[in-house]
């Protein structure tokens, strides 16, 4: 099987696995990071290191980095907790948030259980790009716009919205941004001491780090104030209750640390990557790489394929470990909406495949991976029966 | 590898598509389509004497509907025409183990097999009997 699905997960990068087993072992450091011992103390140096190793890979303050389960909690507790506190009663009623159609769920699924708590929700369309411009979300803007929650890089065609033009924006007007980096963090360059967002969520495992633990970023100046979503010991600053997982968040700044140290070279890696495949793939007729004429992150191709249907087209590629746009494989059977604002109809957004390439792609997988692919379309175009007029 | 779980009889007839592609000067060409043209059955087949001696089919459309084109395909051939109505939707969907919620892959092709019927019930087309 070639693995080309890294942003949907990424492998435990083995130095990540080394750096976790410490803390996992029998008889290793198995401290409550809370506790006043030296067990306790040895696991909390670990868990602050590593908050210094995610500080460091945003350009933030290790102060500035409350540790959740991953992005949803991450994006749930900036979002609900940001409006909750300017209006405890009624969870930010009466308040407006701006964001995009093409967020990923824990982003709209929390606007919208907002808007059943009277909080009114814009949701932006992208352009034919496939970007949401500085100039959209600040032409939704109202009086009462308390809070923009925009996705850093799109998670189906790794376009990467301009979010460091439309920060300072936000910042004159007062309005709180929060800004959903799973596909940005540890893959493009991110410099919060540059770039005044106010809240920033990640997930570990998108940059070879283990699931089930992310961060949210929230900045200390000027300070946003959230609401916490979990209430409990007082953990993280009163931000997020429950015993920090040792292990995990050793894993997520073992993550970050190679992240960082790797990112120039490895952007650079994967960019040729993906030319090597999008040129290995234009050697076929009709097909559209969706997000082309925008920037986007390194390791992501979007294309969509004129003259075969979805699902046989995911079907006849058993061997490859890719997302698709067909039904019969994606969680929701609607046609991507990403696609569909890009000018993309239902059949052919349907007939679209994302490729995501990461540190363990080698030249081979791509060359071995565009070849299945020209065959099988090739194959699927010559199997359909000519359209009448 | 049958990574995701299709029938056996599907996923074989997807993957090695038998009598896939276009007759010569055929007798006769079936058709069959859902509305708005999202999966389309297309056979041809060539007579010989009063039975099917030949037949190739094309297919647009999920897994399931290309097997069933190959499925089609491969049944009418040696049937007379009076055999043909027996080929319908529940004995493709049996053959293929198609699950219900794919009933309408098999409809398809019991369209197809009716298009077929409509035209082999009929006096042969000119070119047959020419030959």
């Amino acid at each position: 099987m070639i693995y080309l699905d890294y942003a949907a997960t990424t492998p435990l990068d083995p130095r990540v696995y080394e750096a976790m087993l410490p803390f996992l072992r029998p008889g290793g450091v198995h401290g409550n990071p809370s506790s006043d011992h030296a067990a306790g103390r040895e696991a909390r140096a670990a868990v602050e290191q590593a908050r210094g190793h995610v500080a460091a890979l945003l350009g933030a303050t290790p102060a500035e980095i409350v540790f959740t389960s991953g992005a949803t909690e991450g994006s749930n507790l900036a979002i609900k907790g940001a409006l909750e506190f300017l209006d405890p009663a009624g969870r930010g009623a009466g308040r407006h948030l701006v964001t995009s159609r093409t967020e990923h769920k824990s982003v709209l699924d929390t606007c919208r259980y907002l808007e059943t708590r009277g909080v009114r929700v814009t949701y932006l369309v992208p352009g034919a790009d496939g970007r949401v411009t500085a100039a959209r979300v600040l032409d939704a803007l109202a009086p009462e716009t308390a809070l923009v929650s925009l996705m850093w890089v799109n998670n189906e065609t790794g376009v990467v919205n301009d979010v460091e033009a439309l920060a300072p924006r936000l910042r004159e007007r007062g309005v709180l941004f929060h800004v959903d980096a799973v596909q940005a963090a540890g893959k493009i360059p991110v410099d919060l001491a540059r770039v005044p967002i106010d809240l920033l969520s990640l997930s570990a495992h998108k940059f070879y780090g283990p699931k089930g633990i992310g961060a949210l970023f929230v900045r200390k100046r000027p300070r946003a104030r959230l609401a916490p979503q979990m209430h409990g010991s007082g953990h993280e600053q009163g931000m997020r209750s429950g015993t920090l997982p040792t292990h995990q968040i050793a894993g997520l700044g073992e993550a970050a640390r190679i992240a960082l140290a790797d990112l120039q070279p490895e952007s650079a890696r994967l960019r040729a990557l993906r030319e090597r495949l999008e040129t290995a793939l234009a050697v076929l007729p009709g097909i559209f790489v969706n997000g082309a004429s925008a920037p986007r992150a390194p390791g992501i191709l979007n294309v969509s394929f004129t003259g075969v249907e979805g699902e046989s087209l995911r079907a006849a590629l058993p061997e490859l470990a890719v997302s698709s746009g067909s039904a019969c494989s994606s969680a929701t059977r609607e046609p991507s909406f990403v696609l569909r604002a890009m000018g993309r109809d239902d059949e052919l957004a349907g007939a679209s495949l994302r490729f995501s390439l990461g540190r363990f792609t080698t030249e081979a997988e791509v060359d071995a991976a565009a070849a299945q692919v020209v065959a099988q379309v090739r194959r699927l175009r010559a199997l359909a029966p000519r359209q009448a007029a | 590898m049958n990574p995701f779980g299709y029938p056996a009889p599907v996923w074989r007839l997807f993957r090695e598509t038998p009598r896939a592609g276009e007759l010569d000067a055929p007798d006769h060409v079936a058709a069959a389509t859902t509305p708005a043209s999202r999966a389309r059955l297309s056979l041809q087949v060539k007579m010989s004497g009063t039975r099917i001696g030949d037949a190739r089919f094309q297919a647009y459309g999920c897994p399931t509907t290309i097997a069933v084109g190959a499925h089609v395909a491969g049944q009418v051939v040696g049937r007379e025409a009076r055999e043909l109505a027996a080929i319908d939707a529940k004995s493709i969907k049996e053959a293929l183990e198609i699950p219900d919620d794919r009933t309408h892959c098999a409809l398809l092709g019991e369209d197809l097999v009716r298009s077929l019927l409509s035209q082999v019930g009929r006096a042969p087309a000119p070119a047959a009997v020419a030959r």
